[in-house]
């Protein structure tokens, strides 16, 4: 399987790329120490000689210059590179994290329920159903401000780990549907096949067959499915920053970024180019490494 | 006769285009068939029998594949390497037919049989109308021994034997000057086997079709074929008369696969001649089991099972009212056609299964039950285990050899892991493979060292008693010879006791000491080797000899069919 992701030109391109967003998000405070700037500091308005009085870069091309690589920020003038370094790792914890939850539940449930199948899976298959029914995206809009106004009062605001917290919360209460749906047909499947019942043969106990004879046969489907899921929460988390229900101010985030360079894109067309090439670099890598693993991993595929 | 063959291949040579590089099929094979005439192309899977098959049609598909050579039909000699896809067109079906090994697969599952058979005709005879294909179908329906009533069923109405005796008639609807027929009888049960060869050979010599018969079995060829073909790797070994290579063949392969199957006139319990090994010392004497048994090691009483019903049918039963038992150190084989209920047994009896009705006893311990309780069953693997018949299925893919054969061991013992696999170890020298094949995984193997692995399973624990179901009948004759001559060394060495699986009669009575004849779930007859095989008491058993094909005829004709004695 490794050989044959070794030979896929593109997926390797693309496990690159992606390597290098996950390095940068784990580094990005020694890249910002390095680069000698900090991602909430208003360099703009501390500074003069940057910003013009309406709040727009003085210098060509939003701003770049030798201090600041890739310009400053229209209004507040914070640096648009640490910004977007500290960007990666916003967007990375919340993809990454909800894709674990996603894939602890996705995993669980789904072996469970087609192991299990009768009660259990008429069961399952409701639950499923009604998430699948289930307006996720006016419940991801809404569910931010319903958090805040219940529990931060009127005068505070929202604490970063909470506004993260509903994030996740949301992603992996509807992410694990999917995924536990595939992986109870693939057990279906699987558990007619003659290993398991050599192994109820061997006298395996039902953990036993689960965990030892089940779960290697499943890993396959699970990494391709998270694969595509992460690039897909990365953009719905930048949707709805971009909204302005994901995450707030001061946590620097592409979402807002892109939101903001819209606004201002007539007079300054560059803050909006840096944060959305790099979500698209980003989300097309990820994609395409789902596809080379998804290939890597079906022996059937003909190029 | 004339004397241009009806088929004539030249120095064919076919080779697979892969990610790794060409691989090379077929080489260099040349042949003729004259018309009426039946050649057998025998050969293990493997050996490129069915690409040549499929060449002298011309189907593979020509992105992938490169054939060099020729094959050339006879009358106006048109070279189907190289033809125009619409001169193919023309010939498939009309002067080249094929049958092919499935008949399920082969028929649409949304027409009728009589609608198939029709619009076969009609795709040759274009300006036929509909009234006449339906006629000309009737009629080759009937002519295949299939009352032309049937004609509106559809194939899943039918029985394997009858649904591969429609498409016999689909190809021979347009009298083809040569029909390749590619495993036509495999799928099928001995005695359905008999009568669809016996139906393909009435037919030919009336129509005087040139016939291509592809099998892996001697027998089928021995019975059918005017001349054969021994392919091995690609490559033609040896060609000749039936009756020579039968009885003198030249090559050292050919003599092995044809030795290497037990026939009903070899000496029971003889080791079998293998490809490695094509001269084994031989036994005169029969195996009779050492020391007359003792006691019972395992019984069912009046076993009934039922498979439940799908979609609130009745339940249809598999298993009605059997008793049987296995003596200590005894080989006891249950025969059988699909269907007749064996392999419910065998889980019955491993606690995979729970009876409907009846009783299951290990050493004089009911354990019924075990299929619903997981202790029960557990105590109950550590004494019975079973070999698959199919080793491809039976071992998990993603686990490797040690993992695969130390499972057993995780469950039944306190071993740490180095003594599990210090076991593991000995064990695949057992069973006559390498310990450094430990870290590997199972598709690294052939079928036959998988059966090997999955035995070496089955034995971990030290088992008082073996079920092996079908545990040849997925493998290449001479890998079959293989793996009895192991199981016969592994239960003198170990003093097993076996429940031994099969369809295949002469295996069973080369290899087992006492006979259990079943048929639809009830039990036929039941007795030692040589009163079942000698004098048969029940007509059924007689009726599954008569079917069973001989390979070597004793007065050197044409083989007969040896009237059971009695």
């Amino acid at each position: 399987m490794v050989d044959a992701f070794r030979r896929d030109r593109v997926g390797i391109a693309s496990f690159c790329v992606v390597g290098f967003f996950v390095v940068l998000a784990l580094a990005a405070p020694l890249i910002t120490a390095l680069y000698g700037k900090n991602p909430t500091e208003h360099y703009g308005q501390n500074g003069a000689g940057l910003l013009s009085p309406e709040g727009l870069p003085l210098l060509p091309n939003g701003g770049i210059s030798a201090e600041h690589w890739f310009g400053i920020e229209p209004g507040l003038g914070r640096d648009v590179l640490a910004q977007l370094v500290y960007g990666v790792r916003t967007s990375l914890l919340i993809a990454g994290t909800s894709a674990a939850v996603v894939a602890v539940i996705g995993v669980v449930v789904g072996v469970a329920v087609g192991y299990l199948s009768g009660f259990v899976d008429r069961a399952f298959t409701f639950v499923c159903n009604v998430l699948l029914a289930f307006p996720a995206l006016l419940f991801l809009i809404t569910l931010g401000p319903v958090v805040q106004t219940r529990f931060v009062g009127p005068g505070e605001s929202e604490p970063a780990w909470m506004q993260f917290l509903v994030l996740v919360l949301v992603f992996s209460v509807f992410g694990w549907v999917p995924l536990a749906m595939v992986l109870r047909t693939v057990v279906r499947s699987l558990r007619e096949r003659e290993f398991v019942e050599a192994a109820r043969a061997l006298g395996a106990s039902r953990r036993h067959i689960v965990f030892r004879e089940l779960l290697p046969n499943v890993w396959a489907p699970v990494l391709v499915h998270l694969t595509l899921a992460v690039p897909a929460m990365v953009t719905t988390e930048a949707a709805l920053s971009f909204l302005g229900v994901g995450v707030n101010e001061p946590v620097p985030d592409w979402g807002r970024m892109i939101s903001r360079g819209a606004d201002v894109f007539y007079d300054d067309p560059t803050y909006l180019v840096f944060p959305g090439v790099s979500l698209l670099l980003f989300v097309l890598a990820f994609n395409l490494l789902g596809d080379a693993v998804r290939d890597a991993l079906d022996p059937h595929t003909v190029r | 006769m004339s004397d241009r063959p009806a088929l004539s291949v030249r120095d064919l040579a076919v080779t697979f285009r892969t990610a790794r590089g060409p691989v090379s099929a077929v080489r260099d094979v040349s042949f003729d068939m004259a018309p009426g005439e039946v050649l057998g192309l025998v050969g293990e899977s493997g050996s490129g029998k069915s690409t040549i098959g499929l060449a002298a049609l011309a189907l593979h598909d020509p992105a992938r594949t490169r054939v060099q050579g020729a094959v050339r039909l006879g009358g106006d000699g048109l070279d189907l390497v190289g033809a125009s896809e619409s001169a193919l067109k023309k010939v498939r079906g009309a002067r080249v037919a094929m049958v092919f090994q499935d008949a399920l697969d082969a028929l649409s599952p949304y027409h009728t049989i009589g609608a198939q058979i029709a619009e076969a005709y009609r795709v040759h005879h274009p300006r036929a109308g509909r009234g006449e294909a339906k006629e000309r179908a009737a009629a080759m329906l009937e002519r295949v021994g299939i009352p032309a009533a049937r004609a509106s069923d559809h194939p899943h109405h039918l029985s394997g034997g009858m649904r591969q005796r429609v498409v016999i008639a689909m190809a021979l609807i347009n009298d083809p000057a040569v029909l390749i027929a590619d495993e036509p009888t495999t799928a099928l049960d001995a005695r359905v086997q008999h009568q669809v060869l016996d139906l393909i050979g009435e037919l030919r010599s009336e129509a005087g079709t040139a016939m291509l018969l592809i099998t892996h079995d001697v027998g089928v060829v021995a019975r059918t074929c005017d001349r054969m073909l021994v392919m091995r790797d690609g490559e033609a070994l040896e060609e000749g008369p039936t009756e020579r290579l039968l009885t003198s063949p030249a090559h050292p392969y050919t003599k092995a696969l044809i030795g290497a199957a037990p026939t009903l006139d070899t000496v029971p319990g003889s080791r079998l001649p293998t490809v490695d090994a094509p001269e084994p010392r031989q036994r005169t004497e029969a195996r009779l089991r050492a020391a007359p048994a003792p006691g019972v090691l395992a019984e069912v009483r009046d076993l009934r099972v039922d498979h439940p019903g799908r979609r609130r049918a009745r339940p249809h039963p598999a298993v009605k009212g059997v008793s049987l038992h296995v003596a200590h150190g005894e080989t006891l084989g249950l025969v059988g056609e699909s269907g007749s209920g064996k392999s419910t047994i065998a889980r019955a009896l491993t606690g995979l299964r729970r009876p409907t009705s009846g009783e299951v006893r290990f050493d004089g311990r009911d354990v019924s039950g075990a299929a619903t309780d997981t202790r029960l069953r557990r105590e109950l693997s550590r004494d019975v285990q079973l070999v698959f018949q199919d080793p491809y299925a039976s071992l998990n893919p993603r686990h490797t050899v040690e993992q695969i054969v130390t499972t057993p061991l995780r469950i039944h013992t306190d071993l740490d892991r180095s003594e599990r696999g210090r076991r593991a170890a000995e064990l695949l020298e057992q069973v006559g493979l390498s310990p450094s094949h430990l870290s590997r995984h199972p598709h690294e193997f052939s079928g036959g060292q998988r059966q090997r692995i999955g035995i070496a399973r089955a034995l971990a624990v030290r088992p008082r008693l073996v079920i092996a179901d079908e545990p040849v009948s997925a493998l290449d004759v001479s890998v079959q010879a293989q793996v009895l001559n192991l199981l016969m060394d592994l239960r003198e060495e170990l003093g097993l006791s076996l429940l031994f699986i099969s369809h295949d009669l002469a295996v069973v009575r080369h290899f087992c000491d006492r006979i259990a004849v079943l048929k639809k779930g009830e039990l036929v007859e039941v007795g030692p080797r040589d009163a079942v095989f000698d004098s048969p008491a029940a007509p059924y058993t007689r009726e599954l000899l008569a079917a069973f094909p001989h390979h070597l005829p004793p007065g050197g004709g044409r083989p007969q069919h040896v009237a059971p004695v009695g």
